[in-house]
């Protein structure tokens, strides 16, 4: 076996061991905060007259809303160790059906934001490195400072006005009504015209992130050494920036998008929730609006999982790019 | 002159949170009503149009040097469209006594910097329109700021307090403590932090008073907060604690409750307060944020987030624009933060 995937298996490894006690230790204080609480899900209905004391209790103890608190933590664990999330308190539906039918939504959304900001930032990023001081670098530069500064927030309530305005893009849902679910043309097209418009405000931010690393980081690496080395070589300036500059300047970058993949189920509450979006960020609002503890539980274990994956990758990455981490990787496991 | 982006990016920065704080401050002062007092006769009332020129009668085209305005007439009572009915001019008036509110809630007051002369049938200035209920939206603009602007930066305040000592103490006798300390901060950190503080909302039942909810947000950003403050400080003071200054102050017998309280903390407020400056809009977004999820602050208590709550609807996204104002606000708080912590280095944009 080379060296590499004896790192990334060893590095995979290591990760899985801290990740199983770490996920326990949050889903166990998660648990006895959102439990904490007086009142739960049912409080709201002991207010209405027509339902007796006695249903309540009735469905308290269906749901196993009156035993211990560690009780009932044992019996969700064990549950979630064989897949089963319980069922959602004002939903009467099984969590893991509730989450399973809004993942694909915001998994498309925040792949499609991921892939546009890549696509723009890196190009403009290494265009405004090599022109730098030129009116393209000014203008992404301050365009940067300004999608950095603007909140989720405020991006998609202009681009809700913006629709509702315009009417050029329809607003909520993941298509329209009706349009049937298939492979067709029409489907496939109705359903990137849904989706465009929050993506390019999940992606604006990303952009702007991608776009500043990437040409804060070429320019960093371009007045290296080793770039004066290949350029005195005779070598063309797109092997220079292309294959030399590009894969040191692509360490922070890889960071970063490790960071975007963790943070991506914070980013996507906003704008899943202003431009009626049905994926998890939503589900989680609405679970916390309802008191939905069984929905919120899975929600932030898959928060917790992403995150611990988002770093994953970002190192795995950070390993196959820059082959001096294996050495140092090698080194500490010996030390 | 040309604007040198990253040079004056501070002092920008700092003029315009200076703005707004003042702005918000004097709120009560500035607006010239309450941001409660309901006139119901005129929802979605556009921007007041403030006149010089008489526009009808036998004065037509006559300039009047005091501005005045003109009383509203609602023309279309489903879409709430409005006209001016120009048969009475009302002046406007600095200094006037209009209706009653509290200064910083303590200091009841009645003098509103502008105003309309006469009794209540008179028209009302809306200088940013009306919302649904006929209530003010600068009143309501200014109120809000009142909270916005400030839960967030109490709530961070209370998670330095926390996270200061705890780090500090982790950093300076390390040992066991240091690695429970750090590893209970890195599983806080390791939760996005929007989940996280939706599952500690829902630890609160849903509709309880402005206190309250005062009370729980800021509870719930200090248990967020204080992490990233810990870790912060433990590594600073781990490095402190093996200067010369640390170990004349042990030297001389001084106590460990003392060289840290009085030594080593001290020695690190450039870095801790530079990053209280940073952290501190993301704090004041969340409120915003949960409040515009219907989860922060509730009626008949303000938030821009619960102002852009109401303006979210679609009806009134397309009609009474006014209701977007609190955007621009909550745009310029970002902004202004952003350029306060803008980094002096990499000046190619120049």
């Amino acid at each position: 076996m080379n060296s590499l995937s004896t790192a990334i298996i060893q590095l995979i490894l290591k990760r899985l061991a801290i990740a199983v006690p770490t996920l326990l230790l949050i889903s166990l204080i998660s648990f006895a905060l959102v439990n904490a609480a007086p009142g739960d899900a049912f409080a709201e209905l002991k207010q209405d007259p027509r339902v007796t004391e006695e249903t309540v209790q009735r469905l308290r103890e269906q749901y196993g809303l009156d035993r211990p608190l560690l009780a009932r933590y044992g019996t969700w664990l064990r549950g979630v160790v064989r897949g089963d999330f319980g069922t959602s308190l004002s939903e009467q539906l099984p969590v893991t059906k509730l989450i399973g039918a809004r993942l694909g939504n915001t998994l498309k959304l925040s792949i499609t934001a991921t892939f546009l900001a890549l696509l723009l930032a890196l190009p403009l990023g290494a265009l405004a490195a090599k022109r730098r001081g030129s009116w393209l670098d000014r203008i992404t530069s301050a365009c940067a400072l300004v999608s950095i500064s603007t909140p989720r927030l405020v991006l998609a309530i202009v681009a809700l006005v913006f629709a509702a305005r315009t009417g050029l893009f329809p607003i909520g849902n993941v298509r329209s009504l009706n349009v049937a679910d298939d492979w067709s043309a029409a489907s496939l097209l109705d359903g990137w015209h849904h989706l465009l418009l929050p993506a390019v405000v999940m992606s604006l931010p990303l952009t702007a992130m991608y776009l500043r690393q990437a040409r804060n980081g070429l320019l960093e690496v371009l007045s290296a050494d080793f770039i004066r080395t290949a350029r005195a070589k005779g070598l063309s300036e797109w092997a220079v920036l292309g294959k030399h500059a590009a894969r040191v300047a692509a360490g922070p970058l890889i960071t970063l998008f490790g960071y975007a993949i963790a943070a991506l189920l914070s980013g996507s509450v906003i704008v899943e929730t202003v431009m009626s979006w049905p994926g998890i960020g939503q589900l989680a609002v609405n679970a916390t609006r309802t008191r939905d503890i069984p929905v919120l539980m899975a929600v932030v274990l898959l928060a917790a999982v992403m995150l611990l994956l988002g770093n994953l990758i970002a190192d795995v990455l950070q390993l196959i790019v820059d082959p001096r981490l294996r050495g140092h990787a090698k080194e500490a496991q010996r030390s | 002159m040309k604007l040198r982006v990253r040079r004056d990016a501070k002092p920008i920065g700092l003029t315009i949170l200076a703005v707004l704080y003042s702005l918000s401050l004097f709120g009560g002062f500035l607006a010239p009503y309450n941001h409660r007092s309901q006139a119901k006769t005129t929802p979605f009332l556009p921007p007041t149009r403030i006149h010089w020129v008489a526009a009808q009668g036998d004065a037509q085209g006559a300039f009047h040097l005091r501005p005045f305005i003109y009383r509203p007439r609602i023309t279309d009572r489903l879409m709430f469209a409005y006209e001016e009915d120009p048969a009475q001019r009302f002046p406007l008036r600095f200094f006037v006594r209009g209706e009653s509110y509290h200064w910083l809630g303590l200091i009841e007051s009645s003098w509103h910097l502008l105003g309309i002369e006469g009794d209540e049938n008179s028209p009302r200035l809306h200088l940013l329109g009306t919302d649904n209920l006929g209530r003010d939206v600068l009143a309501r603009l200014l109120y809000a700021g009142q909270i916005s602007l400030v839960i967030g930066p109490i709530g961070l305040l209370l998670a330095y307090l926390l996270g200061v000592s705890l780090g500090a103490i982790s950093g300076y006798f390390g040992g066991w403590l240091d690695s429970v300390l750090m590893r209970a901060a890195e599983i806080v950190m390791s939760l996005p932090t929007l989940i996280l503080i939706l599952a500690f909302r829902a630890a609160f039942p849903l509709s309880i008073t402005p206190r309250q909810v005062a009370t729980m947000m800021i509870t719930i950003f200090a248990a967020v907060g204080w992490a990233e403050v810990a870790r912060l400080t433990r590594n600073l003071a781990f490095a402190e604690r093996v200067k010369d200054y640390v170990t004349a102050a042990i030297s001389l017998g001084a106590s460990n409750s003392r060289i840290i309280a009085r030594h080593i903390i001290p020695n690190l407020s450039t870095p801790l307060l530079t990053q209280f400056a940073l952290t501190a809009p993301t704090f004041i977004l969340a409120e915003i944020t949960l409040s515009f999820l219907g989860v922060g602050v509730q009626e008949p208590s303000a938030s821009w987030g619960t102002m852009l709550a109401d303006a979210k609807d679609l009806s009134v996204l397309k009609n009474y624009w006014w209701m977007l104002v609190p955007v621009a606000c909550v745009f310029l708080t970002a902004l202004a933060f952003q350029l306060l912590g803008e980094k002096a280095e990499d000046s190619a944009a120049n």
